[in-house]
């Protein structure tokens, strides 16, 4: 059985829920037969592939979603293996390449020409260009990101990018300017909760409306969590009750555990402690700007007005730093002490007020 | 060449067909002990060698080159192996006789060249000359009377043991002389040195023969399977008694030796092992299995091969095969001033005996090995180097008065205590250990970590040359350091990043104020973001790790002064690293994911973040149990309130890191086996307390119980004293 987020799917450009007006430009793109490279970003759960892989099925056909899952081979020139799943149909091929650390620059510039080398054979009734999907651009390390602008140029008559990424600061200029960028915007909160009722609907349930927003609040303008949450939902309680909690994944809880023991004793003995909880979500595979934003975001709670400012611009502080260094944790744990540090002498001046 | 010198040749190659490694030692088996003489069908040949080596100087080289040439060579020539093993028990014989008579000759050049070493002429002839520890002693004669008992009793398969140590701790000289004491033989492989002289020996001598070169090389792993199956099947056949000239006799004596016990001492392991340890394993699982006599591996660990003798040695095999393994400590101090005194004295017939301040440092600064130590005392005291004595005697004063009493009552000479000395001193002793040679110390990892935690300040009044601070600036003011951190990373032989995030992983325990941590981490997070270039990386590591250690140094304002009060927190265990485990779980993780859920086809941190923490609670059929498992692992949290570190992760004074590029490799492989044996190896260690112990080498055991309520009493200091 598939999740709902695959299973409700929208598979055509004309079935797309939202942003109708961004899906004609699409295929009036398309139509042409002919397209530049693409840089769809936006915030995540906002569905940027589920439009790629429609703009691909107006381009191509149904052919597209025949997918096979490959595993690739690629040697440095340091003579170190590599190995990254793709995915691909007979006229695209996706890829995340920063699944391979910081080799990312031999993937791009190795995948890109392997498949751009090889011209469609039946020019006549194909398109004469295939095209590689490239996600989590901006993970790319710069010197990939480097590699890859000059790829884009020189097999231009052979193959299509199409670059998906989060937010376009960390893509490098050069190739945000040879790339149509394509913004694909977080639904809103009427938009989610129209889709909820729709896939509820074709599920045979009934969602309330008051359930619908509750969820659709909750997931913060993403979509794919607002059904996963609604999925989860259905299954620890039917029918809905707009009154009980809408569950959280575990390592959100875990989060606000945390920064709740930040707040709670300022010692080196608590920052070791918190520490070993910053390992526990890294081996746990929580992106490390990911666990910042989560401390951020509960820190501020108990915080007041002026000092939310220094807080904040000590998170963003450090939090390009955690982009630029090796070790996240040195920052993750810069910060925490940063803010025990900025929170004690609040909490001393507090005091000394009082009397 | 004429016919009849072709005739001989024909005669040498099928002997040197059966070339096995190792022959330098008199004592070894049958097919072996002729291959040295292989090449020399006649004794009245051994002159030309002489001149042909010199006649045809590239020769030896270009014909190890060639080893396809050679084999060409070998199918024009009319015998084959077989006639060879036939006609060699014919010729034995009168080989034989050759053999000894040259076999004399080799080792009484041999033994006139040792006895110019002092390390060689003064090797221990009796358990009382060891300077080893005598429980270290007591443990390994223990073992080898268990050894006996079972060998008596002819069952039981071969007891192993491990011997670590040090290099010139006297591990071998300890083996062997308590073998020579309790009557075993023994059958010694040293390794590929050996090998490498033979070919190169042998190669030389067989130049008249050039044309005809049938050495047979053979892997190192296939020489060093036969050693040891063989050696364990046959007896050696000792060559060198005096008795022994004829085939008859050996035969004799070989019978003879058939009662004797053997034990096999493996020293020198072939190169190819440390690149391919299973293949090392089977024949230790094979000779486990067939073999009787018992085996002794003797690995020097220093600084630079521990982690190899963890690959060659895994816990797992080590516990599966029963292994004893017993670890030798530096040779204390005091021993070995004694002993160097001992053997001045004996020598200072023939030159002056240096002063015992000279012998005090060149002890110390040996650090425990013996060979350097004798070495270095022989430098000390030649002939030419006698002007050095001048200068040794200054600077060694200090150090004097301050161990004088502590010398003759037994308590602690410490290596290392050159350093303690002070600034002003340190500069003679660094002329002093140039002009001696002396050793050039590295220190282990728990010791440079150790260093720069505690780290001591000088006083402020000894050194006014330093600027004052301007009055706004006065609260950084600090007491000139007495650690140099540049030098400890130096010393240390690690890159900055891993020295860094050691010190990172341990430095919290030692601060007390949150305001001391914000500005330490802060400057961790300086010296990680140094690194973020990667194409300066190389370049800036150093100074990155000079950040991080002068960072936190500087901000631990509890020790601002000298003689500001320390505060007293016990024993403090370092800690491992844990962000190296860490992101390599994070990364297994990753793919194991990616692995499990390919049909879903997510980015890794979509998969990780949103996918399998709402699949755990939305509970979808999964059909792979794996799945199951892996999506319960990926959302359980430890929630324990306590530090989450376990003895598991404590550093242990003699722990060395995996090679760097090893590490950072083994994120993109599935080690999990490596993994397994590591962590067992953890457990299996002492805990830091009673390896602390360990560093007090103290000469009576009386001592040592001393040293240990020592520990528990006292303060910090004690604990200082191990890094400095």
């Amino acid at each position: 059985m598939s999740l709902w987020v695959d299973k409700y799917r929208p598979t055509t450009l004309g079935k797309l829920d939202y942003h109708k007006e961004q899906a004609a430009h699409l295929r009036k793109l398309v139509e042409g037969g002919d397209f530049p490279h693409l840089l769809v970003y936006g915030p995540s759960g906002a569905g940027k592939k589920t439009r790629i892989m429609c703009t691909l099925r107006e381009l191509y056909g149904p052919g597209v979603e025949k997918l096979r899952i490959e595993q690739s081979q690629f040697t440095t020139p340091s003579n170190k293996k590599l190995e990254i799943s793709t995915i691909s149909s007979n006229y695209h091929i996706e890829v995340n390449p920063s699944d391979v650390g910081h080799n990312d620059r031999v993937v791009i510039q190795e995948l890109i020409k392997n498949v751009a080398q090889v011209n469609q054979l039946d020019t006549s009734t194909q398109k004469n260009f295939k095209v590689v999907v490239l996600t989590e651009v901006d993970r790319l390390s710069k010197e990939a990101q480097h590699a890859l602008r000059r790829t884009m140029e020189k097999y231009m008559a052979t193959c299509r990018l199409i670059l998906c990424c989060n937010s376009t600061s960390k893509v490098i200029p050069a190739i945000r300017s040879r790339c149509l960028g394509l913004r694909v915007a977080a639904p809103s909160v009427d938009e989610i909760c129209q889709i909820l009722t729709t896939v509820c609907k074709k599920e045979g349930l009934t969602l309330p409306r008051e359930m619908a927003e509750k969820v659709a609040e909750k997931s913060g303008r993403n979509l794919r969590r607002a059904l996963l949450m609604c999925e989860a939902c259905r299954v620890q309680q039917y029918p809905f009750n707009p009154e009980r909690d809408v569950s959280e994944p575990d390592w959100e809880i875990y989060l606000r555990e945390t920064a709740t023991l930040i707040a709670q004793q300022q010692s080196p003995k608590r920052l070791l402690e918190v520490r070993g909880r910053l390992y526990e979500l890294l081996t746990h595979c929580i992106p490390p700007d990911v666990i910042m934003k989560g401390l951020l975001k509960e820190l501020l709670q108990v915080c007041d007005g002026q000092m939310k400012a220094e807080v904040v611009h000590n998170a963003a502080y450090y939090e390009h730093r955690l982009q630029q260094g090796q070790k996240a944790i040195y920052h993750l744990e810069a910060f925490v002490a940063k803010f025990m540090a900025i929170y004690k002498r609040f909490l001393e001046e507090g005091i000394a007020d009082i009397f | 060449m004429n016919g009849s010198t072709k005739e001989k040749d024909d005669e040498d190659i099928q002997i040197t067909k059966v070339v096995f490694g190792k022959t330098k030692k008199p004592v070894t088996w049958v097919a072996s002990s002729f291959d040295s003489f292989g090449p020399l069908p006649h004794s009245d040949q051994t002159t030309p060698f002489s001149k042909s080596v010199s006649s045809l100087p590239s020769f030896s080289s270009k014909k190890r080159a060639s080893t396809g040439c050679s084999s060409s060579v070998k199918h024009t020539l009319p015998c084959s192996t077989d006639t060879g093993s036939r006609k060699r028990s014919r010729d034995a014989d009168k080989r034989l006789f050759v053999q000894q008579a040259l076999f004399q000759t080799k080792s009484s050049t041999k033994t006139s060249h040792s006895s110019d070493l002092w390390s060689e002429r003064y090797r221990p002839n009796l358990k009382n000359d060891l300077a080893v520890h005598k429980k270290k002693v007591e443990e390994i004669s223990e073992w080898l009377v268990k050894c006996s008992n079972q060998y008596a009793k002819g069952r039981g398969s071969a007891p192993i043991l491990l011997l670590t140590g040090p290099p010139g701790a006297g591990k071998t000289a300890c083996v062997k002389v308590l073998c020579g004491e309790q009557g075993w033989t023994i059958q010694e492989w040293s390794g590929t040195s050996d090998q490498a002289a033979d070919q190169w020996a042998s190669s030389e001598a067989r130049t008249e023969h050039s044309l005809v070169d049938t050495y047979q090389s053979q892997s190192q792993s296939a020489v060093f399977h036969n050693f040891l199956l063989r050696a364990n099947k046959y007896q050696a056949l000792d060559l060198t008694g005096p008795s022994l000239g004829t085939k008859n006799d050996s035969i004799l004596a070989s019978r003879q030796a058939n009662d004797k016990k053997t034990v096999i001492v493996v020293e020198e392991m072939p190169n190819i092992f440390y690149r391919d340890p299973n293949q090392f394993h089977d024949i230790i699982r094979q000779y486990k299995r067939c073999g009787k006599s018992p085996l002794v591996f003797i690995v020097s660990d220093s600084n630079n091969n521990s982690s190899g003798i963890q690959r060659l040695f895994p816990k797992d095999l080590m516990h599966q095969l029963h292994f004893d393994s017993i670890s030798m400590n530096p040779v204390a101090p005091t021993m070995l001033v004694k002993l160097l005194t001992k053997i001045a004295s004996a020598e200072s017939g023939k030159l002056p005996s240096p002063s015992s301040s000279v012998i005090e440092t060149i002890a110390v600064s040996s650090g425990g090995d013996i060979r350097s130590a004798l070495n270095t005392l022989q430098f000390a005291c030649g002939r030419d180097t006698l002007d050095l004595k001048a200068i040794c005697v200054v600077p060694a004063k200090p150090q004097l008065k301050k161990h004088s009493s502590s010398t003759s009552s037994g308590a602690r000479l410490k290596y290392g205590s050159l350093k303690r000395t002070g600034i002003g001193e340190g500069n003679h002793k660094d002329d002093l250990s140039l002009m001696l040679g002396l050793k050039d110390k590295a220190i282990f990892l728990f010791q440079s970590v150790g260093k720069v935690l505690h780290f001591k300040r000088g006083n402020h009044m000894d050194h006014q040359s330093n600027p004052n601070l301007p009055h706004h600036l006065h609260h950084f003011d600090r007491d000139p350091l007495l650690v140099d951190p540049e030098e400890v990373a130096f010393k240390s032989q690690l890159s900055g990043d891993y020295l860094t995030s050691f010190l990172h992983e341990n430095y919290v325990e030692f601060l007390s104020s949150v305001e001391d941590l914000e500005r330490a981490a802060q400057y961790f997070s300086d010296a990680d973001s140094l690194s973020a270039l990667w194409t300066a990386r190389e370049e800036l590591q150093t100074y990155s790790v000079s950040v991080a250690m002068r960072g936190y140094i500087h901000s631990n304002s509890d020790l601002t002064r000298h003689d500001s009060p320390r505060r007293n927190h016990g024993w403090l265990p370092l800690h491992k690293s844990r962000w190296f485990s860490a992101s390599k779980q994070a990364n297994e993780n990753v793919t194991s994911a990616r692995q499990l859920f390919k049909g879903y086809h997510w980015e890794p941190e979509v998969l990780c973040t949103e996918i399998l923490p709402y699949i755990n609670l939305s509970n979808p059929t999964l059909h792979d149990p794996g799945q199951i498992s892996f999506v319960q692992e990926m959302t359980t949290f430890s929630r324990s309130t306590q530090l989450s570190r376990s003895h598991l992760e404590r550093l242990n004074e003699k722990d060395v890191l995996e090679d760097a590029e090893e590490e950072e490799s083994i994120y993109w492989k599935n080690s999990e086996k490596k993994d397994g044996a590591e962590i067992e190896e953890e457990t299996n260690l002492f805990s830091s307390q009673s390896k602390v112990q360990l560093l007090q080498i103290d000469e009576n055991s009386s001592d040592e119980n001393v040293v240990i309520e020592e520990f528990e009493n006292e303060g910090d200091d004690d604990f200082e004293d191990l890094f400095f």
